[in-house]
């Protein structure tokens, strides 16, 4: 196991957290939206990790070049980024959400992916939504599944994740010896699976890339499974905009992986997998949302 | 990428069966040890050999390759039959067709 720190119990409250999803459900939008900048404020007080890690990366981002010099303003933003994107998954997956603010791009390659009848993995990154991004492969014309580990899901998460009916019914659990044989099966049957595959959680199944100028290991593992079953991989970012919509866009990672592909023949796969999350960054520095030791570099 | 497990004496002898699926396992996970060091009782997933969720799918292509089984996901047994390299041969022996 590797020692990354994402590997803990989230953080989170779960007395706050009831007391967010009531407000929310009860009193609108606008009126919850008013509790962004005191969570903001509270994780950036109380939780001295998110802060460094958020210092960090936007550090990172700068060196390369690709944002500005940081600043203490620019965490508290990129925290209440954050907390926005909590505020937004109480009302998308209790449905919600107006649908008419999901803008979807691309959606074509995930078409043409379908017709060849081997599945499809929509692999994306904790960067933007999650939840918008699931939106998207539900809308799929075949069933839509996601990978997640969930040995360290706070109260939280577990509390907002009730309110959407199905959630438990279209995941994969990693973790379990038969998490990836299920997946197989899922994308032989011409499922449409969903990873974020930028959290390594095992260090033999992961490589060290440059991400934003520094080594930082990602799994080798979602790029392997499709090797293995000729799925053919679409990068699915979904932002949101500044007018509170969201924006979902595709791209083709590559073509279709060989079975005969190891760890390192792989490695240009997960470097253009690490180049599209860099881009990513630099057109929305406050979506990166993994706030722990990315680089390992300690914190 | 290779796995280096130390190589120890088994505590538990293999039956001829269970040499021959460890041969197998180790061809298709890639293994760095002997199949003969393998100790059939060793837990596969995790501790043990150390094996991952990727591994454990390789292990059931190659039985359904070897041994025509078709290993389903979501199979309440599989925390069984993953167990180790003496509950893997037991179930292939079990359903192998004949």
């Amino acid at each position: 196991m590797s020692a990354n720190t994402w590997l803990r119990p989230e953080k989170g409250n779960l007395v706050i957290g009831r007391l967010l999803i009531w407000v929310a459900l009860h009193l609108g939008y606008h009126i919850t939206a008013l509790f962004r900048w005191p969570a903001t404020l509270y994780y950036a007080t109380f939780y001295p990790s998110v802060r460094r890690a958020s210092w960090r990366y936007l550090t990172h981002l700068h060196n390369v070049g690709r944002g500005q010099q940081p600043h203490y303003g620019m965490v508290l933003a990129h925290i209440y980024a954050y907390s926005t994107n909590i505020l937004d998954r109480i009302y998308l997956l209790s449905g919600r959400f107006p649908p008419h603010k999901i803008h979807i791009h691309g959606r074509d390659y995930l078409l043409d992916a379908l017709k060849q009848q081997k599945g499809c993995i929509i692999m994306g990154a904790h960067i933007g939504s999650f939840d918008v991004l699931r939106y998207f492969g539900i809308d799929a014309p075949v069933r839509f599944r996601m990978l997640m580990y969930r040995r360290f899901l706070g109260e939280t998460s577990r509390l907002i994740e009730t309110l959407a009916p199905t959630f438990q019914a279209d995941l994969i659990e990693l973790g379990h010896a038969d998490s990836m044989l299920t997946t197989f099966n899922a994308l032989k049957q011409g499922e449409v699976v969903g990873i974020l595959a930028d959290r390594a959680h095992d260090d033999s199944r992961s490589v060290p890339v440059t991400f934003l100028g520094q080594t930082a290991r990602l799994p080798a593992g979602p790029h392997q499974l499709a090797a293995r079953t000729g799925a053919p991989v679409v990068l699915v970012s979904a932002i949101r905009q500044k007018n509170g919509s969201y924006h979902i866009a595709c791209r083709r990672l590559t073509d279709t992986l060989s079975q005969g592909e190891t760890q390192s023949t792989l490695h240009p796969h997960i470097l253009a997998y690490a180049r599209w999350m860099e881009d990513l960054c630099e057109q929305n520095p406050y979506a990166w949302f993994n706030f722990f030791d990315f680089w390992e570099e300690g914190l | 990428m290779p796995l280096s497990v130390t190589a120890t004496a088994p505590l538990h002898e293999q039956t001829p069966f269970e040499h021959e699926v460890a041969t197998h396992l180790v061809d298709a996970v890639q293994l760095d040890m002997d199949p003969h060091d393998i100790d059939p009782e060793t837990p596969l997933f995790g501790e043990g050999l150390g094996l991952d969720s990727i591994d454990v799918l390789e292990i059931a292509l190659m039985v359904n390759t070897q041994y025509g089984i078709k290993l389903e996901s979501h199979d309440d047994n599989n925390r069984e039959i993953f167990h180790s390299l003496r509950s893997l041969a037991h179930y292939i022996e079990a359903h192998r067709p004949s």
